[in-house]
């Protein structure tokens, strides 16, 4: 049952998982640090980013960390969230997985070198 | 207060997803606000969150808010009962939203399919199959019975002045022309055919048929010869009768025009109720060129040949062109009309019916859905007998301008009819064919014409 829901890996899942590869984030962190990588193509709304950050937690592709201190008010603590070593894994195969297609894709001049 | 509203939707999410996310979403919401100044790119904002809703929804309803970690089973309890509370979600007020929806649209679904009335078949009570014990003992009641009045059965008067006549039928020739022995025992046939309980007796009837073959006008031996009663019955009953070698007995084999259970069951030897069995629908067959020839010569009741009239038009349904035969045609039910004529149209015509108690019944059931005559040629044949009932059928259709009439100025009996069609009916005058031919004529005429009209095509 827990395959069925990221596979095959919807692309706001993958992005958030490329994000939170550098660093551990808040939800807010990942959604802009999505927007940037993806050059403003990719923005997450509030609906989808939770929802995807609850299936990868399912998934057991990413993890939460409390990273704020206790003495900060609620209002303000925030969720963090850490990559798995398994989330880390699969998006190494989907990355794979892409990278053999930009291969085809050169191979059958698709792509004109502005790819490198 | 754009804040109250992204809360509000927020609602529509699972109840535990907004145990865990409301207050990061508002923040987050918040934090987006803050950024977009300005009313178009505030506007840009709530395009982007409502298109969220709609992607996040789905997504949000997939995921089960159990983390593998948290969930008892894997803390390894495993074996031990354990009593989980399931959670009792409180009703949230999209969903009255969404049940009332979705009540109104079942309703006016309901009003739609309840405002087209739709054709179904007739239930026959006689083509019920019986157990071959009953048929059996209906068969023997009826014998007995009808065996008091013996050779002086009013049906051995009537077939006697009938013995002159040709018995070769014609292509369009009416079997209710032959004597009424033949056709009881052409309807005997089937029941001969049908149940397996007979099938020993079959050999020995055959034998003890032969010599009695002139004897085979008398209906009550035709009721009751396949039984046996019918030795005894013949013992007491012998008597010599002279042969007759132009009696038709011999056309067992001859087809009848409809051949089912119903022929088997009502067998009475009462040429009125005989002819019933075939329900009056002499002739059903498939002429040259692919044209569909239909001969009634009345229009039974519904209740009891409703089915056969459905069987015959959808044995007709694959025909080019329909030619009905109206000239021998006595009237009968104006439903049975309607039910006939419903075949025709696409779509539900204005159709005169005597009977009708309101305006529903006052159109013809259409479409039928099996029926692929909708925009077929029809052609009618009348003569000066064509009378009530045909006239009706005949009227009707030439004016709704669905068919040609051809043949005859009908009869003209008419039982006071309501006319929609705002011009004289035919009491009294007849329908005037729009080909006006002799009656024999008619069938050469339209078979023409259809054939004329479907070579344009």
């Amino acid at each position: 049952m827990p395959k069925r829901k990221l596979d095959p890996l919807p692309a706001a899942a993958f992005q958030i998982l490329l994000a939170l590869a550098g660093e551990d984030l808040h939800g807010y962190a990942i959604m802009r640090q999505v927007e940037e990588q993806s050059s403003g193509r990719i923005r997450l709304g509030p609906g989808t980013l939770y929802s995807s950050l609850q299936a990868l937690l399912e998934e057991g592709l990413i993890e939460e960390v409390d990273l704020s201190g206790g003495s900060e008010s609620s209002d303000e603590r925030r969720r963090y969230y850490r990559l798995t070593s398994t989330g880390r894994k699969l998006a190494r195969a989907e990355a794979e997985k892409l990278a053999d297609l930009l291969r085809v894709a050169r191979a059958r001049n698709i792509l004109r070198g502005e790819y490198v | 207060m754009s804040e109250k509203i992204f809360a509000c939707l927020l609602r529509l999410y699972p109840s535990r997803f907004r145990e865990k996310y409301t207050e990061e979403a508002i923040q987050l919401y918040r934090d987006l606000h803050r950024q977009e100044t300005g009313l178009l790119q505030r506007t840009r904002l709530w395009i982007r969150l409502l298109a969220d809703l709609a992607a996040g929804l789905p997504l949000a309803y997939r995921n089960v808010y159990v983390s593998p970690a948290a969930s008892p089973v894997a803390q390894g309890v495993e074996r031990m009962p354990t009593f989980r509370l399931l959670e009792q979600e409180p009703v949230r007020p999209g969903l009255f939203l969404f049940g009332s929806v979705v009540t109104l649209a079942l309703l006016g679904a309901f009003s739609i399919v309840l405002s087209h009335p739709a054709t179904y078949p007739v239930w026959d009570e006689s083509s019920v199959s019986r157990s071959p014990i009953e048929a059996v003992l209906e068969r023997l009641n009826r014998s007995t019975s009808s065996g008091q009045s013996g050779n002086q059965s009013p049906q051995m008067d009537r077939s006697v002045p009938e013995d002159g006549r040709n018995e070769v039928t014609r292509k369009d020739d009416s079997l209710a022309a032959q004597p009424a022995g033949v056709e009881t025992q052409k309807a005997i046939q089937p029941a001969v055919d049908s149940p397996d309980a007979h099938r020993p007796n079959q050999q020995g009837l055959k034998n003890t048929q032969q010599p009695t073959q002139p004897n085979n006008q008398h209906g009550p031996y035709n009721s009751a010869n396949r039984g046996a009663v019918f030795v005894a019955r013949q013992a007491l009953d012998l008597q010599p009768t002279k042969p007759d070698s132009q009696k038709p007995v011999a056309n067992q084999s001859d087809p009848i025009p409809f051949r089912n259970g119903l022929s088997a069951l009502a067998i009475r030897p009462n040429p009125a109720t005989t002819k019933q069995q075939n329900c009056a629908f002499e002739k059903i067959e498939v002429l040259p060129h692919n044209i569909g020839y239909f001969k009634l010569d009345s229009f039974p009741d519904p209740a009891i040949c409703g089915v056969r009239a459905d069987e015959a038009m959808s044995r007709l349904n694959e025909t080019s062109a329909m030619i009905f035969d109206l000239r021998e045609n006595r009237g009968g039910d104006p439903e049975m009309a309607e039910q006939i004529a419903a075949w025709l149209f696409e779509r539900p015509a204005a159709w005169t019916n005597p009977n009708a108690r309101s305006a529903a019944q006052s159109r013809t059931h259409s479409p039928v859905r099996s029926s692929r005559l909708g925009n077929k040629p029809v052609y009618i044949l009348t003569s000066s007998l064509t009378i009530d009932g045909a006239e009706q059928f005949a009227y009707n259709l030439k004016m709704l301008k669905r068919a040609t009439v051809i043949g005859e100025r009908t009869r003209g009996e008419a039982h006071s009819l309501l006319n929609p069609y705002g011009k004289p009916g035919w009491e009294g005058t007849g329908v005037a064919p729009d080909v006006e031919v002799k009656a024999s004529d008619a069938l050469q005429i339209a078979e023409e014409a259809a054939r004329a009209r479907i070579g344009r095509k």
